[in-house]
């Protein structure tokens, strides 16, 4: 047997926990996910009059010198 | 590109803390009732309180599809990529809920079963749709033209969606370890008690919920994933006559 001992209870503690946990992993990638992105396009959404249509990105010379 | 940039457009808005916040008091709410004041069942005793979060799980799964087909028929329908974001976003939750229903599938099988998994119909429809949607996310990294990527997502959430009918009557029309269901939609009723129903209705509400902020989350990234695309476009357009110049 894989799982000796197991009472129901420790079933249900898996099943729920693993939910849980799955939610709470999710929820983290997708933070970690929009801080990347966020980084990238050089946003702070603490600021309301941001100008998101800039580039943001390095310039050829930025690069290269 | 100004159309999804709107400076409000990525300042946190106040009702998404709110309904995050609802999610999680409602989700306590659904916890409590499922391991604490639903009965026993008769025959599986504590285990069918696994029950509720399993079908609960599948039946967003089902949902999270469903919203992907309708939003890829719209894309593909006006050409808004608003619509392939949000397609695209209930393609990604429809993955983590079809995940999550068959891992929570072989925890509840486990110890009911005695057995983690069966080459059913039930179960190989829904690891087929679990494929499926894993190829749907191949497809879609490797089309870099985002007009094709959008139409052929939209195509493919379609098929998708023809699984879903295959899964929800595949213990009607084949034999399968999976149990019937207790809850018909036909109209031939109801096998479950009334508490046991409640529980269930009520765990599915909350589930959806989590499903909608999830949604709004996840299409809030996909839009600063839509900018981050157009932004990387425009710098290769403005640096390609550059690079052409260039000789080594």
């Amino acid at each position: 047997m894989v799982f000796p001992g197991w009472t129901a209870w420790h079933w249900v503690a898996l099943a729920w926990g693993q939910l849980i946990g799955a939610y709470v992993a999710y929820l983290a990638y997708m933070r970690w996910r929009m801080q990347n992105l966020k980084r990238d396009l050089d946003i702070d959404v603490d600021i309301d009059d941001i100008d998101v249509t800039r580039s943001t990105n390095p310039t050829h010379e930025d690069k290269h010198g | 590109m100004k159309q999804h940039l709107s400076p409000q457009a990525f300042v946190r808005p106040r009702w998404l803390n709110v309904l995050g916040l609802a999610s999680v008091a409602l989700f306590a709410v659904a916890l409590y009732m499922a391991l604490v004041t639903s009965p026993p069942d008769v025959t599986q005793g504590q285990l069918i309180r696994i029950m509720y979060a399993h079908v609960s799980v599948a039946w967003i799964c089902f949902l999270a599809i469903f919203i992907c087909a309708i939003f890829g028929c719209l894309y593909l329908w006006r050409g808004n990529r608003t619509f392939d974001v949000i397609a695209n976003a209930s393609a990604e939750l429809g993955c983590f809920y079809a995940a999550l229903t068959l891992i929570g599938g072989m925890t509840y099988s486990r110890p009911t079963l005695n057995t983690w998994w069966a080459w059913d119909a039930k179960l190989t429809a829904t690891a087929l749709l679990f494929v499926l949607l894993v190829g749907y996310f191949i497809v879609r990294g490797i089309l870099d033209d985002p007009v094709r990527r959008g139409r052929v997502s939209a195509v493919i959430s379609l098929i998708i969606l023809a699984d879903v009918p295959i899964i929800y009557f595949a213990s009607e029309w084949w034999r399968t370890l999976h149990p019937s269901k207790a809850i018909n939609l036909d109209g031939s009723g109801i096998t479950m008690e009334a508490s046991m129903l409640q529980t269930l209705l009520f765990n599915v509400f909350v589930a959806a919920l989590i499903y909608g902020y999830l949604m709004f989350e996840r299409v809030r990234v996909g839009k600063l994933e839509l900018a981050y695309e157009n932004e990387r476009h425009n710098y290769y357009q403005s640096e390609l006559p550059q690079a052409e110049t260039v000789r080594i």
